[in-house]
C-alpha cells in the first residue's frame, strides 16, 4: 500500500532553484556579451574600404577563439531536465585547446507506486573536460581529453535512489549517496585520402561513483558496489562517396564493471540532394549480452530558404529490449523494452562567423509492462510524451 | 500509441556492415574545386553547437543511443 504524504520545498529546494537562475542568467550574458563583441559586422569591409586599411575587429586575447552557447530542456508530466553547455575552443599554430562545462537539472515529482510518499526532488549534475589536439604529421593528429562530473548522471538514477532511501535510510548501513566520476581519453586522427577519407581511433577510460542498490540479507542491510570503471574502444570512418554524399561510420566497444561487453555500430550519411536541400540519416545499433538489443534510425531533412537560414523537419525512432537486470536479489530496477518516436522542426543560421539554432520537438516513450519485481518503479517507466526544446550560438573571433 | 517491435539485431547487422563495407570501399576522390557542396554547414558531422542534430538529454530515455564515456552513459546506475 503506498504511504502518501505532501512534501515541502526546504531551504535547500530554494537554494537550487536559486543556483538554476543564476545559470539562465551567466548563459543569457554569455550570449549578449558574443552578439556585442562580434557578432557578424563586418565593418569596414561592409562600406567598400580595401581590406589593406580595415584596422583589426578582435582583440589580440580572443583571436581564434570559438565560443559556444547551449541550452537543452526535455520535460513531461512530472519530470523537468534541464542541460545548460558552454565550449571554449583555441586554435593556434595547428594547435587545438578546448574546454567545455555543463550544468544538468533534474525537477522530478517522485510518485512511488508501492512503498514511500511523495516528494519533489532537484539535483544538479554539473561536468567539466578539457581537450587538446595536435598534429605530429601532416596527416596525422593527436588528441587527448579528460572529463570530471558530481551529480546523478540521468533522472532515472535519481529516482531509484530516493526508492532505497525511502526504504532503507533509516537503516544502519546505509549511506548517503554521492555520485560523480571522471574519464580519460586519447586517440589520433588520420586523413588517410587527402579530403575524402578520414579514420579515427581513440581509448578512453572512466571511473562513475553511483548510488548503489541496497538489500535486506540475513546479516543486515546488503550494500552493492558502488565503483564502476568503464573501457572503451572507438573507431569512426568518415568518407567522402561523392562530391554531394559523405557519410561517417562508428564503431564502439565497452567494457563496464559486473556487465558483459556492449557492442555499438552508428552510421550517418549526409546528402547535398540539390543546390538547397541536405537530407541526414542515421541508423544505429547496440547490443550487450545476455539480452539488451537496441537499434534506432532516423533523418532530417534541411532547406537554405534563404542565404543562411535553414529550416529543417526530423524524424527519429528508437526501440531496445529493456536494461540488463542484474540488481541485488529481490528488487529489480531495470527498465523494460521501450519504444520511442521524436519528431521536431528545426531553424538554423549561419553567419559569416556566428551560427545559431533554434529546436522543438515532441518525444513519445513507450514502455512494455512491467514485471512483478520492478512493479514499484511503475511511475518512473509509465509512457510519456515529452518536449524537446533547444537553443544554441556560436561565435568565431 | 507507438507498436511494439520486435528486434531484430542480425538483421541490423547485416545492413550496417554494407553500410560500412561501402563507405570504406567505394571512396572516391573528389578534387578540391568539387567539394563546394561538402563545405555546407549542414553537410558536416558535428557533436556540439547549432549544427548538431542530437538533443544532448536523448541519452536520458534512450540508453542503448547513447556513446559518451563512462558507466554513466550506458545504462541503469542503480541496477547494480
Amino acid at each position: 500500500m503506498a504511504i502518501h504524504f505532501m512534501s515541502r520545498p526546504g531551504p535547500k529546494r530554494r537554494r537550487r532553484r536559486k543556483s538554476r537562475f543564476v545559470i539562465l542568467l551567466a548563459a543569457g550574458a554569455w550570449i549578449g556579451a558574443l552578439s556585442v563583441l562580434g557578432g557578424d559586422a563586418k565593418g569596414p569591409l561592409d562600406a567598400g574600404e580595401p581590406a589593406a586599411l580595415s584596422p583589426p575587429q578582435t582583440p589580440q586575447f580572443l583571436r581564434n577563439l570559438t565560443l559556444q552557447a547551449e541550452a537543452d530542456v526535455l520535460w513531461a508530466s512530472g519530470i523537468l531536465l534541464e542541460e545548460y553547455r558552454g565550449e571554449a575552443r583555441w586554435e593556434k599554430e595547428r594547435y587545438e585547446l578546448g574546454i567545455q562545462f555543463a550544468h544538468t537539472g533534474f525537477d522530478l515529482d517522485y510518485k512511488p507506486n508501492i512503498f514511500g510518499f511523495d516528494t519533489g526532488l532537484q539535483e544538479t549534475r554539473r561536468f567539466i573536460s578539457g581537450d587538446i589536439s595536435f598534429p605530429i604529421h601532416n596527416r596525422i593528429r593527436l588528441n587527448a581529453a579528460v572529463a570530471g562530473y558530481d551529480g546523478f548522471s540521468d533522472y532515472r538514477s535519481l529516482w531509484i535512489s530516493q526508492w532505497y532511501e525511502q526504504l532503507v535510510g533509516e537503516v544502519s548501513g546505509y549511506v548517503e549517496p554521492g555520485p560523480e566520476g571522471y574519464s580519460l581519453s586519447a586517440g589520433l586522427r588520420w586523413e588517410y585520402i587527402p579530403l575524402n577519407a578520414w579514420l579515427e581511433l581513440s581509448a578512453a577510460y572512466g571511473k562513475d561513483v553511483i548510488a548503489p542498490a541496497y538489500d535486506f540479507t540475513e546479516t543486515g542491510l546488503q550494500r552493492a558496489e558502488d565503483e564502476l570503471f568503464t573501457e572503451s574502444l572507438n573507431a569512426t570512418f568518415e568518407n567522402v562517396l561523392h562530391s554531394r554524399i559523405i557519410t561517417q561510420t562508428t564503431l564502439r566497444w565497452n567494457d563496464t564493471t559486473n556487465r558483459e561487453d556492449r557492442w555499438s555500430v552508428a552510421n550517418e550519411t549526409h546528402f547535398a540532394l540539390f543546390d538547397r536541400w541536405v537530407l541526414r540519416t542515421q541508423i544505429g545499433a547496440a547490443v550487450e549480452d545476455p539480452n539488451f538489443d537496441a537499434y534506432y534510425y532516423g533523418a532530417a531533412l534541411d532547406w537554405e530558404f534563404a542565404g543562411g537560414f535553414y529550416a529543417g523537419v526530423s524524424a527519429r525512432f528508437y526501440a531496445d529490449t529493456g536494461e540488463i537486470e542484474n540488481s541485488l536479489g529481490g528488487f529489480n530496477s531495470s527498465a523494460p523494452e521501450l519504444n520511442t518516436f521524436e519528431f521536431g522542426l528545426s531553424l538554423r543560421w549561419q553567419g559569416d562567423s556566428t551560427s545559431a539554432k533554434l529546436y522543438a520537438g515532441y518525444l513519445e516513450s513507450d514502455y512494455s509492462s512491467l514485471s512483478e519485481d520492478n512493479v514499484f518503479l511503475g511511475n518512473l517507466y509509465r509512457d510519456r510524451e515529452w518536449g524537446v526544446f533547444q537553443f544554441s550560438v556560436s561565435h568565431q573571433f | 500509441m507507438i507498436s511494439s517491435v520486435r528486434l531484430d539485431f542480425r538483421r541490423m547487422a547485416l545492413a550496417l556492415g554494407v553500410v560500412l563495407a561501402g563507405a570504406l570501399c567505394s571512396c572516391q576522390t573528389v578534387e578540391v574545386s568539387e567539394i563546394g557542396y561538402l563545405q555546407q554547414p549542414n553537410m558536416k558531422f558535428e557533436d556540439s553547437g547549432p549544427f548538431a542534430y542530437e538533443c544532448g538529454l536523448l541519452g536520458q530515455i534512450e540508453t542503448g543511443r547513447a556513446i559518451s564515456v563512462g558507466a554513466a552513459g550506458s545504462g541503469c546506475n542503480s541496477c547494480h
